[in-house]
């Protein structure tokens, strides 16, 4: 039984020929080619697989892809506009906030989707609004400051950042 | 061949019910299972999460209403649970992580009867009961006590469907919720726990619930020793007795375990300090 998964995902309407029991992870992966969103644990823990569903995050490794239909999906590959980082890609970069990078595309998701929910988070905030990301190899710490540095508005707005 | 039906209202969803129906909602579980081997390639999978009417808190006579495919992100936010239920949007705070709580279901964690489940201590505090309906369309109630029987196994046929939870309001009570995980974030429950209380004028108690959650096979209610607490004030000694019969009975109840030498005196020691922080 194959089934047409009608979704937005990064501002694109796609229709896309999936089976019932697909993952969102594999269909963005395999059918759609956007890589920018990572396979980790495979079972909801390590959050590199990350995406934002209608305003949230979610782990699209524990997502039916079928339960998408009418969703509005943000990947990674959303947030650079005409070859500019967004703010929050920025500011990884600038605080070393990434060594390998496999876990890099679900923290940048989970920092921006955060301060799109709360603007404005205390150090905790941020602590528990990545919590659900887990990285190897950094040590959170500048992290979590790369998201301040967001918050603080040491980028300018609207994702467009000047070389 | 795997079926799939995506319901957009209850009626619907009832007219899809088969015997080998699978339901999903957030999916949270269901895809960690199916990676895990859990073959649903004959079976009928029902998608709960396209069906509005089961979205949302509604405000009831004497408490809330809570649909089965509201997510644990939504509780921790509604303002009608964290004015009648604090406990529950604490509870629910401490699922999983930020992912997990977007994603997860409360009828979700009532219906895998996890152990572990966070907002069951908090739901069972409130008297929490499951409707439930079935394909004819029947309704029934069920106290979420008798409705989950052991680890990972409901009173839910297969005919039935999990609408929603209802639970009392606990607005004039003193509610905590508590909780030890391995990791802070992330963290499935290894210990947890909810109280309320509520106190006479002459500091007396009026009324005292107390649930223990993931300890357990099965979260419970600690009947026994609420009632024996009414019309008593909370003084060092009672605290100290009655963590102890606690913790006495889960070791009954779940048996010696390894890990008993290290939960028991932890879970005396929490009882006995959710008590006296609810005392100040
Ligand atoms: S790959 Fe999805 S959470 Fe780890
Ligand atoms: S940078 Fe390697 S896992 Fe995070």
């Amino acid at each position: 039984m194959k089934l047409m998964l009608n979704m937005t995902i990064n501002n694109e309407k796609i229709s896309v020929e999936i089976e019932p029991d697909s993952r969102l992870l594999d269909v963005l992966r395999d059918d759609l080619g956007l890589l920018g969103t990572k396979e980790g644990c495979g079972v909801g823990e390590c959050g590199a697989c990350t995406v934002i569903i209608d305003g949230k995050t979610a782990n699209s490794c524990v997502t039916l892809a079928a339960s998408m239909e009418g969703c509005d999906i943000k990947t990674i590959e959303y947030l650079s506009k005409n070859g500019k980082l967004h703010p929050m890609q920025k500011s990884f970069i600038d605080n070393s906030a990434l060594q390998c990078g496999f876990c890099t595309p679900g923290f940048v998701l989970s920092g921006v989707n955060l301060l799109e929910r709360n603007p404005n988070p205390t150090e905790e905030e941020i602590k528990e609004g990545i919590s659900g990301n887990i990285c190897r190899c950094t040590g959170y710490e500048q992290i979590v400051k790369a998201v301040e540095d967001v918050r603080d508005e040491k980028y300018i707005k609207d994702g467009a950042c000047d070389e | 061949m795997l079926n799939y039906f995506r319901p957009k209202t209850i009626k619907e969803c009832l007219e899809c019910i088969t015997d080998d129906r699978v339901y999903i909602a957030g999916g949270t579980d269901l895809l960690v299972e199916m990676r895990n081997g859990h073959d649903l390639s004959k079976k009928t999978l029902i998608d709960l999460s396209h069906i509005p009417e089961l979205k949302g808190v509604k405000k009831i006579d004497g408490g809330l209403e809570i649909m089965a495919c509201t997510s644990h992100d939504d509780l921790v936010l509604n303002k009608d649970v964290n004015k009648s239920l604090k406990v529950l949007s604490d509870a629910c705070r401490t699922v999983g992580s930020p992912q997990i709580r977007n994603m997860g279901t409360i009828g979700g964690s009532i219906g895998t009867a996890s152990p572990a489940s966070d907002p069951m201590p908090a739901l069972m505090l409130a008297d929490g009961s499951a409707v439930i309906i079935n394909k004819k369309g029947e309704i029934r109630e069920e106290k979420l006590e008798k409705f989950v029987v052991k680890p990972g196994i409901t009173t839910l046929k297969n005919d039935e469907l999990i609408l929603s939870v209802k639970v009392k309001s606990l607005e004039d009570y003193k509610q905590s919720f508590f909780k030890i995980g391995r990791r802070k974030a992330l963290a499935i429950a290894r210990l947890n726990f909810a109280m309320a209380i509520l106190k006479n004028k002459d500091n007396t108690i009026k009324d005292i619930k107390i649930v223990v959650g993931a300890a357990l096979p099965v979260t419970k209610r600690f009947y026994d020793i609420e009632k024996q607490l009414i019309g008593k004030k909370l003084t060092e000694k009672i605290i100290e007795k009655i963590s102890k019969d606690i913790s006495d009975q889960v070791l009954e109840i779940a048996g010696p375990r390894k890990s008993s030498e290290y939960k028991i005196p932890v879970i005396k020691n929490i009882i006995s300090r959710m008590l006296k922080d609810m005392e100040v």
